[in-house]
């Protein structure tokens, strides 16, 4: 016992004296300086990226009429509105100095009939996303120009994606990637009950239930916890009493129908937890909608 | 409020740099990977600064931050904490005292954790629960048990 507290008192003689590399202290500040910049435009951007079309207050769209968790509600009953929907690219924007880079798409939603393929011209709901999609991205589109000349060394990647197309629904994502030293990424769903023609936000899933937040925001935390146990990931979480963690989603947040109609919230990276979890999801199960 | 913390932690990280190095030094033994992790470490401080609630606790928070770092360079590797010490082969260099670092290195993560900061660290109890996010009692029988294990008295104060 004695020679090995010996042992012990040697090694950590050791390592106080362990060389502390200077580089790296140089390497530090860099990253600080990064981690700074990051920042700066992320604060910048929080507007940007939080008004989306479900915060618009004009927009405030009736529930819908028994909506239920596998929107399967009316399907192949009621007459549709009619036509296939698809997304299309409507305006491209590329750009590369060598120094900075975009690659930005532009997309619409269209109505085309089903057998002749012809447009049959769009329907309010599609109207109102087309018109939101098309702002937002000019929105960022200006926001890079502007960072581009005053920072330099920006990448802006805009691509969209149809998540869900069925019968009664239809939901595109629009995916942004922002690069400076560092990526960021975030995305902004959009989904159209094609049945009653309406764009459809995270609250109007609830209708009766003005207690969604909460609901929604419990299971999520309960599965955070589950995984942080495992040793899967490390999210903030609220009651940390050193971080100001997750405590509920916003009213509007992000989500979609996955292919077995489960509802699936998503954040955006650096929402609830470091950049290494990504842009995390969290599948809610069936009992949600009853509770 | 808001502002001084990142100006705080900003100060912290320069002047304990050596402090969070050797930190991270201790989980991976390599200097190369050590400085990956505290400027990781620091930029993930910095970049959340906002929220870090009580001032007191910035270079606790930092210290944390690093720790889960480190902790994540393994799992990034995909090491099991259990097989490190075949890790060590070929950097004994390191260390003279192979035989107790080899020791350190079994120990669990958490266990690992309260002896560093304890003892190569010299933190109070009360400092290394608060880094760990536990109570008192835990990390000292959690410490007793690392001491067991490496065969070593030294106590607690």
């Amino acid at each position: 016992m004695e020679n090995r507290n010996e042992e012990f008192r040697k090694m950590k003689a050791e390592y106080k004296m362990a060389a502390v590399p200077k580089e790296g202290k140089n390497k530090m500040e860099e990253a600080i300086w990064r981690a700074k910049m990051d920042k700066k435009r992320e604060n910048r951007k929080k507007i940007i990226r939080n008004a989306g079309l479900c915060a618009a207050a004009a927009l405030v769209l009736v529930g819908l009429p028994n909506m239920n968790s596998d929107i399967a509600y009316a399907m192949g009953n009621l007459p549709l509105v009619g036509g296939l929907f698809r997304a299309v690219t409507i305006r491209e924007y590329n750009y590369d100095d060598g120094n900075n880079n975009a690659a930005v798409v532009v997309p619409n939603v269209i109505i085309e009939d089903e057998n002749t393929g012809v447009s049959m011209g769009n329907s309010d709901a599609v109207n109102t996303v087309n018109k939101s999609v098309e702002e937002y991205i000019a929105e960022l589109t200006e926001e890079f120009k502007r960072e581009m000349q005053e920072e330099g060394h920006m990448g802006l990647d805009v691509s969209y994606e149809t998540v869900m197309d069925r019968d009664d629904w239809f939901t595109l994502k629009i995916t942004v990637v922002k690069t400076q030293a560092s990526g960021y990424e975030f995305s902004r769903f959009y989904h159209i009950d094609k049945k009653n023609d309406k764009v459809v936000c995270l609250k109007d899933l609830f209708p009766e239930n003005p207690d969604y937040i909460r609901i929604i925001s419990e299971e999520i935390k309960k599965q955070m916890k589950e995984q942080m146990e495992d040793g899967t990931c490390m999210y903030f979480l609220e009651g940390d009493e050193l971080v100001d963690g997750f405590s509920e989603i916003s009213e509007n947040q992000n989500f979609y129908f996955n292919a077995d109609g489960n509802l699936v919230i998503v954040f955006n990276e650096y929402e609830v937890g470091p950049g290494s979890i990504g842009a995390p999801e969290f599948v809610m199960p069936e009992e949600i909608f009853h509770k | 409020m808001r502002k001084n913390n990142e100006v705080l932690i900003n100060e912290l990280l320069i002047q304990n740099y050596e402090k969070y190095y050797r930190i991270a030094f201790g989980y991976v033994h390599n200097g190369t990977d050590a400085m990956d992790i505290v400027q990781e470490g620091a930029y993930k401080a910095i970049y959340h600064s906002d929220k870090l609630k009580k001032q007191e606790y910035a270079d606790t928070w930092i210290c944390r931050i690093m720790i889960n770092e480190a902790m994540e360079f393994f799992r990034k590797q995909n090491v099991d904490y259990a097989d490190m010490e075949v890790l060590d082969v070929g950097r004994e260099e390191e260390y003279e005292d192979v035989d107790l670092q080899k020791a350190i290195d079994r120990l669990s993560p958490e266990e690992k954790k309260v002896v560093l900061l304890r003892y190569f660290e010299d933190m109070s109890l009360n400092q290394v629960a608060e880094i760990a996010g536990e109570n008192l009692n835990t990390v000292k029988s959690r410490l007793y048990r690392a001491l067991d294990k490496l065969k070593l008295s030294l106590g607690d104060a």
